[in-house]
């Protein structure tokens, strides 16, 4: 009789357990670690080293990128109240063109600047139990560089919206041109704007 | 007896399972609709404009409180000061938007070809040298920078640095401090940064000719600082000073050549992109 009832409770405490485990499993900071080392194994990749296959580890990095940004919601921080003065398809086009641009700008130097640099997390803010701060530094020969990430739980998991390198805001960055933009241009020229940027680079 | 104290048993880790599923699906929501990243999505306006601020009640059931694009906004309405770079006048903007100009074909026709050259007649350990060298000479300013925003332990750090390297890293060529000591560079110090801790706002923003950005207060910080630069104290008439002060800037702006178009490279407003980043990067350099 004890018997049964000890074994009951100690799969229900195991249980509790895992349950547990589960919800440490989705902190942000396991989740920024795990798109980093993702990150970083594309760049290791001998089968994707070598200038020929520029390409393919592009498209490759992109991938885990997608996976790890959230581009709708960078999109609409970076461009802050005026969103609302977007039309519905105005707001998908700068979406997507906004992406691309900033795929172009920095994936780029992402690949040709890789020097095996350590990526290390230092520490983790969570606030309001939906956002978080996480701060990194990143080895470099001529000082390590503080990088920080600003991530959302959004959609059931938690995704970057910003990045501050050496306490510079990408978001703030892009926000202050837009606000300036918009003051005397249209939510449409900013989309012609950030389209023809796009077609420069591929250009 | 037995088999009944099993089924309770049993009834009673069922009862557990169940209420440990519940907690579960409360602490992770449900994704939200599938096309989350997809386009043509219509707005959804869960939260009118204008919702509770950021301190919202606990997650509701099946849906997270940032998932809709009102919620957002919201939410960045309610912290203004997040991610919002503190507003500086920019009355001399048309002038300034000239001098951005023409440091624009400065730094990209003249200034990082010379120092690709200079790069390739003197290697990098030289240079590196010679930039701790320069860094070395340059202590008391940061020194007395520091000693007046009342920063003693960096002004402790900038003193220990200076002695250990001059003594040891060969009259400062090289990083003996960092390298013996692990006693690393703190972050610089100017009087620009001692004008702001004490209050003084940057005034408004100036472009300056080939210098770059800076603004009032942190270009009366620069020429303030001048008075603790070594150079202007050499046996040397002005023009030599000044040309031993050229030098010395050029071979610092070697190693950054390339960077400003990197910089401005995704830049909607070159402009505005450079304005804000030396607005954001000096505002933390007060913070630190």
């Amino acid at each position: 009789m004890p018997m049964a009832r000890r074994i009951a409770c100690l799969l229900a405490l195991a249980v509790l357990l895992n349950a547990g485990a589960a919800r440490a499993a989705e902190q942000p900071q396991a989740v920024l670690q795990a798109y980093i080392d993702k990150f970083v194994s594309v760049l290791h990749d001998p089968s994707l080293a070598g200038p020929a296959k520029k390409a393919m580890q592009s498209e490759r990095l992109w991938q885990v990128i997608q996976g790890g940004f959230d581009f709708q919601g960078i999109a609409i921080v970076a461009v802050g109240a005026n969103w609302r003065r977007f039309s519905p398809a105005e707001k998908d086009e700068f979406t997507q063109y906004f992406a691309q641009l900033l795929r172009n700008n920095y994936l780029k130097k992402i690949q040709e600047n890789y020097r095996q640099q350590q990526v290390r997390i230092l520490s983790q803010e969570i606030y309001d139990g939906k956002k978080a701060l996480i701060k990194s530094s990143i080895g470099h020969p001529n000082g390590d560089i503080p990088v920080d990430y600003r991530l959302w739980l959004r959609e059931g998991r938690w995704q970057i919206y910003d990045v501050t390198v050496e306490g510079v805001s990408l978001v703030q960055n892009y926000r202050t041109q837009f606000n300036d933009f918009l003051l005397k241009g249209t939510p449409a020229g900013l989309v012609q704007r950030v389209k023809e940027m796009v077609a420069r680079e591929q250009g | 007896m037995k088999p009944l104290a099993t089924l309770a048993g049993m009834l009673l880790l069922a009862l557990l399972l169940v209420g440990c599923a519940a907690r579960q699906q409360a602490q992770a929501p449900q994704p939200g609709p599938p096309a989350g990243q997809a386009p043509a999505r219509p707005p959804v306006a869960r939260a009118p404009a204008g919702a509770p601020p950021a301190m919202a009640a606990p997650n509701p059931a099946g849906g997270g409180p940032l998932d809709s694009e009102e919620a957002i906004l919201a939410d960045l309405a309610s912290e203004p000061q997040a991610m919002t770079t503190p507003a500086v006048a920019d009355p001399l903007e048309p002038i300034n938007r000239g001098i951005f100009r023409f440091n624009d074909v400065v730094y990209i026709h003249v200034l990082d070809p010379a120092a690709r050259g200079y790069k390739k007649v003197v290697p990098p350990e030289v240079r590196q040298g010679l930039k701790n060298f320069l860094d070395n000479l340059m202590f008391p300013l940061r020194m007395v920078s520091s000693t007046l925003q009342g920063k003693f332990e960096r002004a402790g750090q900038e003193t220990a640095r200076f002695i250990l390297n001059s003594t040891l890293g060969i009259g400062g060529m090289g990083d003996a401090a960092l390298d013996l000591f692990q006693i690393p560079a703190p972050p610089q110090e100017d009087l620009g940064q001692v004008l702001g801790a004490w209050g003084l706002g940057h005034g408004f923003y100036v472009v300056l000719p080939v210098m770059g950005p800076s603004s009032l207060r942190d270009g009366l910080g620069w020429l303030g600082g001048s008075y603790l630069d070594p150079v202007w104290y050499l046996p040397v008439d002005f023009w030599e000073a000044a040309g031993i002060k050229s030098l010395d800037w050029f071979h610092r702006y070697s190693f950054v050549e390339g960077e400003y178009v990197d910089l401005v490279a995704g830049a909607v407003d070159p402009y505005v992109a450079v304005r804000d980043i030396y607005l954001q990067y000096r505002a933390r350099a007060l913070r630190e």
